[in-house]
């Protein structure tokens, strides 16, 4: 059952693998990009989204409808969010650029939030996995920076 | 290949560290030069403190009084729990150690020199272990000497600076009359600005020729400090204001009241 008003007018959005999803205007303008493309009157009937694939265009639709919901208190959101985020590294990979392309700050910071709980324990050779990093520092270079910061190691 | 976090563009990178608790982030300073460079940034650092700030995650800081040592803890400001113990990095002289002002998560804290006229004085940044002492303003040679010190930081020009006041000669209130006044009358304090920026201390000029009574231990708002202070009239009776100093332009104000009021209290917000 919708819980938003009928009346609310569709918006197509086209995703980069071509699929195209039906969203409520009031959903889809969470997305600031999509939010100013519907004021400027340039929302036209499928609106591209070159950068975001379908599967993903998907999830960032669930979230956006569930926060565009008024009658979801705070405390529901934030049980709800916690388990819209529970997804591997790929998904969350995807959701921060979409989220970044749509440029949907809630969303952004909250999985970013996640990444960040993922890897916040984590030892530094295991964050250069991770993150593809190359380590630059000759060993002096980093015995120093550990000596200098040792209670952070503890 | 499935995509994964390794994909990542550095200014996404960039907003998953800004979640980041302090610890991670100077344990991570290892990982490469370009994170170093980035966790060091000024920008960053005031971004993610703005951010703490926000998300509300809080902390009370308290002072307690062990046998012979002071001792800090922090605890979370909804819940008081989740105690850490936090000890200072030097050990000389803790006992007459006292905080002189906090801001941004930065204590500045003083404690007796040597002569013990003097006192040293250290900004301390409890979450990432820093200590720093400060170099030394102008020593003070008389015997008797009543200073006082504010701390804050001046968003304009993004700079911690400390104030310091020096009433020389000073002799506690005999009878009643504050001999302070009596000096303040021929001779006005001396002043002296630190800036965390140049790390030096100079000297403030036309430092109002008033006495100070007390300084609001709260946080200084847009780096200006308020002393309520006494003016000393020769033969004639003294009048109280709110003496306010611009950190950052270095200009005294004066909040006057109507005669027949007088401050007790004086809290900022």
């Amino acid at each position: 059952m919708s819980l938003s008003p009928s009346t609310s007018k569709m918006l197509s959005l086209k995703s980069s693998d071509g699929k195209v999803l039906e969203v409520e205007e009031h959903v889809a303008v969470l997305c600031e990009t999509i939010k100013s493309l519907v004021e400027d009157g340039c929302a036209d009937s499928p609106i591209p989204l070159a950068n975001v694939d379908g599967a993903t265009l998907g999830n960032v639709m669930e979230w956006c409808k569930k926060h565009a919901d008024q009658k979801a208190s705070a405390d529901d959101l934030e049980d709800w969010d916690a388990e819209f985020v529970e997804r591997d590294q790929g998904e969350l990979y995807h959701l921060i650029m979409a989220a970044n392309y749509l440029n949907i700050k809630g969303l952004l910071d909250l999985i970013c939030q996640k990444v960040a709980d993922m890897i916040k324990g984590k030892h530094p050779e295991k964050i250069r996995e991770i993150f593809n990093i190359e380590n630059d520092f000759t060993p002096e270079q980093q015995e120093q920076i550990r000596k200098d910061n040792s209670w952070a190691f503890e | 290949m499935a995509t994964t976090l390794r994909d990542m563009p550095g200014d996404m990178v960039t907003n998953i560290l800004l979640q980041l608790p302090v610890k991670s982030l100077m344990r991570f300073r290892c990982v490469c030069k370009s994170w170093h460079a980035l966790i060091s940034d000024p920008n960053f650092i005031n971004t993610h403190l703005n951010q703490t700030r926000v998300n509300n995650k809080g902390y009370v800081l308290i002072k307690h009084r062990d046998s012979d040592l002071d001792k800090f803890s922090l605890r979370c400001d909804e819940t008081f729990v989740g105690q850490k113990r936090l000890e200072l990095p030097f050990k000389e002289n803790v006992e007459s150690l006292m905080v002189e002002g906090y801001c941004n998560g930065l204590l500045c804290l003083s404690c007796l020199g040597n002569p013990r006229i003097q006192r040293d004085l250290y900004l301390w940044n409890p979450a990432i272990q820093k200590l720093k002492r400060l170099p030394q303003s102008t020593p003070i040679t008389e015997r008797f000497a009543c200073i006082y010190f504010a701390f804050g930081h001046v968003p304009q020009i993004d700079d911690y600076r400390v104030v310091k006041f020096v009433y020389h000669r000073y002799i506690p209130c005999v009878n009643g009359i504050c001999n302070a006044a009596l000096r303040c009358l021929k001779a006005p304090p001396e002043a002296e600005l630190y800036s965390l920026r140049t790390n030096s201390w100079k000297a403030i000029e036309n430092v109002f020729p008033c006495v100070i009574q007390s300084c609001s231990k709260d946080p200084i708002l847009n780096g200006i400090v308020h002393w309520l202070a006494r003016v000393y009239q020769e033969g004639g009776p003294f009048y109280e204001f709110v003496l306010s100093f611009d950190m950052g332009n270095e200009i005294f104000g004066e909040i006057l009241f109507e005669s027949s009021q007088s401050v007790a209290v004086m809290i900022m917000y």
